[in-house]
């Protein structure tokens, strides 16, 4: 998939968990750039996905913001057109609509309470202006045992809540009758309203434009927003959300041109050239010599530093399993299945001559599961340039994790190969090859090629996953995928074609014999990849914990 | 069905009858479906997610028909002889120790294989000619085949949530059950569950369910799997003992769910949301 040019608001990710565990709203968030000094949060709901502009603050303020909008999210309805409405009545409505989704947010987790009251200070020491009315009206809301003491705002409570405390103002329509009314109230009262200085109160609102229909006569807004585009690295859960969220940059005919528009990155000399059919999920027919897998080797660069670091992480055995060998205790355990013949004849002398028998007296298990033919498949599409939260770009992570796990395999006596992938259109689906069987994990070249390695091109992980397979020998073949996203590629508009390409792909492995296993590591989840992968075989990876997922389960087998 | 017969002073298995009744809220016919596989000999896999009362299910069970129940938590260096019995070496030579699961089949019990999936694939092979009509365990150390109790009975669960990429009961191994799927109980039966074991008011009850069933969406993306009602319980004793709900959910729930500080800090705000 394609790169996001933008970049995540800093320690998003507990936010983003906490939003959609919570809400089930997963909205891109961004860190909101302004010279305002008393910013607020903007939400747009104006693309496939929501968008969360938050203005950098405290991490509780920062909660109290996202979990405000979320309540619009889940509980707001469409936004409604300005019409007729005046500022102050529209206004007022705002005030009330957060008053509406807060109370709903609490009703379902009563713990947001204590989130927000700590910025709900305003009483009747504010003063009587409208922007003070305002602030006290939105305490007056959110806290029914706060005593305010104004008439007005005693009736619009009235209004409000119904008898019993629950929300009498529960559709749009009796929302905006309400704001009418009472709009008019302010006007009889000869309060002004000075519209420019206004800002949500309190802080932890958002600036409410979502609620009202975008007006092109507006004057624009005067908090300058990024680019509000669609997301790339979004968690695509719906396919709409896939299909709005990628156009495909070169979606037209000319992205289907054949084999001899080589761009740059394309320029290693191919060592092999292969076809491999492709699941058509729409004529549920394979197309036959569909994808061409150009095999290749990365280009050889300087790799001193990545060399050195690596074989600085490389893991020691465990201190154990190294004190063990070559004791005379060694292949004896205190406890197992068979006995250790000559740990038993010592112990039959030590019982006679009445001393210490020996306490290891059954013959260690030995690790039986070797000499698997191992193959770790990495995603080498252009997504994978993303920097992860230590500022290296996530194919790093996956490149230097390939490596350290097949130099750990190998110890253990498999055979492991390591293989990248990116794709650039069926005609086009390259295959390099960082390490083969023969190769060191650690070797000079090995190192030179990964360190070769770019992000470029999309993830076409069907055909990848055919010539893997294709190309399986040996003991219980098993195919470890490292990829952060779904499939995708250029020429390819249906998101569903591809994922169903995989599930048939990983199908045929099977029944060849081949596990394919897939490791999905990054920000999003792997919902819809999911499903492609047998039952249980596609997890979700922190890349900092790559390594230890592959290895401790490569090992357990 | 039997009927809870008195002790003998010389029963073998005196250690796993099981004298007072385990609690245990039906979800659906799972009491029936048990007892009709009870019935007819066949052994059964419990699938669900940890900590949504599966051994419990099976103590219940056992108490009802009145038979010991040994289980044998599995695990990944769970040996044939772990299961089966070794030879163990004394003053005067060897000698034969049954193994928990020859036991059951020696006098007559439920052997409980909790989380089968986890034992080692030349472990779990030992069941397979006691799953069938055979209902043999040969047990090679000895020379011994021995045949069934009429009593004995095989229960196992198994979790095909978490296990990961590299888990799974063979085919071989799945097709030799009769499986019943255990899920969390729905919110309301949930929360009577977490008052029953723990003794704190509804109100509470129902938070902790609303956190668990929160921490369930991020099961098998951030989580392995979320807050069970085990998990509950647990902040519900705590809370009944006197400590603060949010302390008891961070206690019980938040902080072992998870080692990711990013993901721990999302849970942190999750409880502060859902507990008032």
């Amino acid at each position: 998939m394609p790169a996001s040019p933008e970049s995540a608001l800093p320690g998003g990710r507990p936010l983003g968990i906490y939003l959609d565990a919570l809400w089930s709203v997963q909205p891109r968030l961004t860190t909101l750039a302004t010279q305002d000094d008393r910013p607020r949060a903007v939400l747009s709901r104006a693309g496939t996905r929501p968008v969360l502009h938050l203005p950098a603050d405290n991490a509780l303020l920062t909660r109290a913001r996202a979990a405000h909008a979320a309540a619009h999210l889940v509980y707001g309805d469409a936004p409604q057109p300005r019409a007729k409405l005046k500022q102050i009545q529209r206004v007022l409505l705002e005030t009330l609509e957060d008053a509406r989704v807060e109370w709903l947010a609490m009703r379902d987790l009563p713990g947001l309470r204590s989130l927000w009251a700590p910025f709900h200070i305003a009483g009747p020491d504010d003063g009587n202006g409208f922007d003070a009315l305002l602030v006290r009206l939105a305490h007056a809301l959110f806290d029914p045992a706060h005593a305010d003491g104004h008439a007005w705002i005693a009736k619009v409570r009235r209004l409000f809540f119904t008898a019993d405390g629950t929300l009498a103002l529960d559709t749009p329509q009796r929302l905006r009758e309400a704001a009418s009314l009472l709009g008019n109230d302010i006007g009889q009262m000869r309060l002004n309203f000075n519209a420019a200085g206004w800002r949500v109160e309190p802080a932890y609102r958002d600036d409410n434009h979502h609620l009202w229909i975008a007006d092109d006569k507006l004057p624009p807004s005067a908090t300058p927003l990024e680019r509000e585009d669609a997301d790339s690295h979004g968690s695509g859960d719906d396919d709409n959300a896939v299909t709005a969220e990628r156009p495909p940059p070169q979606a037209t005919g000319s992205a289907d041109q054949g084999e001899g528009a080589a761009t740059a990155l394309w320029s290693e000399a191919p060592l092999r050239v292969l076809k491999y059919p492709e699941w058509d999920r729409l004529i549920t027919r394979l197309r036959p010599d569909w994808c061409t897998v150009i095999e290749s080797r990365p280009l050889e660069v300087d790799a001193t530093a990545l060399r050195a670091r690596l074989r600085a992480q490389v893991r020691r055995p465990p201190a154990a399993q190294r004190r063990s060998a070559g004791r005379p205790n060694s292949g004896r355990e205190r406890d197992g299945e068979v006995l250790h013949t000559d740990a038993l004849i010592e112990a039959g002398i030590a019982l006679r001559t009445r001393t210490r028998p020996p306490s290891r007296l059954y013959r260690a298990a030995h690790a039986t599961d070797s000499g698997r033919d191992l193959l770790l498949l990495i995603d080498a599409s252009a997504s994978t340039a993303q920097p992860c939260a230590d500022g290296r770009p996530l194919l790093e992570h996956l490149r230097d994790a390939a490596l350290l796990a097949a130099h750990a395999l190998e110890r253990e006596a498999h055979i492991v190969r390591v293989w990248a992938f990116a794709s650039d259109t069926r005609h086009r689906v390259r295959v390099q090859h960082l390490k083969d069987e023969h190769d060191g994990a650690l070797d000079a070249r090995v190192c030179a090629r990964a360190a070769g390695l770019r992000s470029h091109g999309s993830t076409r992980i069907g055909a990848a996953l055919r010539h893997a397979a294709a190309h399986a020998r040996g003991e219980r073949p098993l195919i470890v995928l490292l990829t952060d996203g779904e499939p995708h590629d250029i020429d390819v508009h249906d998101p569903r074609y591809l994922l169903e390409d995989v599930k048939k792909a990983v199908g045929e492995a099977r029944r060849a014999g081949v596990t394919v296993q897939c490791l999905h590591v990054g920000p999003a989840a792997p919902s819809a990849l999911r499903h492609a992968f047998d039952a249980g075989r596609c997890v979700a990876v922190d890349p900092r914990h790559i390594i230890d997922v592959l290895l401790s389960g490569l090992r357990r087998g | 069905m039997k009927l809870h017969d008195p002790v003998a002073p010389d029963d073998a298995l005196a250690d796993w009858r099981i004298r007072d009744e385990p609690w245990y809220a039906p979800v659906g016919g799972e009491i029936a479906a048990f007892e009709a596989a009870h019935a007819r000999g066949l052994p059964l896999m419990l699938k669900g997610p940890t900590g949504c009362g599966k051994t419990r299910f099976v103590e219940h069970m056992a108490w009802r028909l009145g038979l010991p129940l040994i289980t044998v938590a599995c695990h990944e260096d769970l040996s044939a002889g772990d299961l089966i019995g070794r030879f163990l070496l004394d003053a005067g030579g060897t000698r034969w120790q049954d193994g928990p699961l020859t036991r059951a089949v020696r006098f007559g019990a439920i052997c409980y294989l909790d989380e089968l999936v986890e034992a080692r694939a030349d472990t779990t092979v030992l069941i397979h000619p006691l799953t069938d009509a055979r209902r043999q365990l040969p047990l090679a150390a000895t020379g011994e085949l021995l045949h069934a109790h009429p009593d004995f009975r095989l229960v196992v669960s198994y979790n095909p949530g978490y296990h990961g990429v590299h888990k799974t009961l063979k085919a071989s191994t799945r097709q030799r059950f009769t499986a019943l799927e255990f899920g969390y109980p729905d919110p309301a039966r949930e929360a009577a569950i977490v008052m029953h074991e723990s003794g704190v008011v509804e109100v509470i009850a129902k938070q902790l369910v609303t956190l668990a069933e929160r921490t369930r969406r991020l099961a098998g993306d951030v989580l392995d799997e979320g807050a069970s009602t085990r998990m509950l319980i647990h902040a519900g004793l705590l809370i009944a003992e006197g400590l603060a709900p949010h302390a008891a959910c961070l206690q019980a729930i938040a902080v072992p769910l998870s080692d990711d500080p990013e993901v721990a800090q999302a849970l942190v705000a999750m409880v502060d949301a859902c507990i008032a």
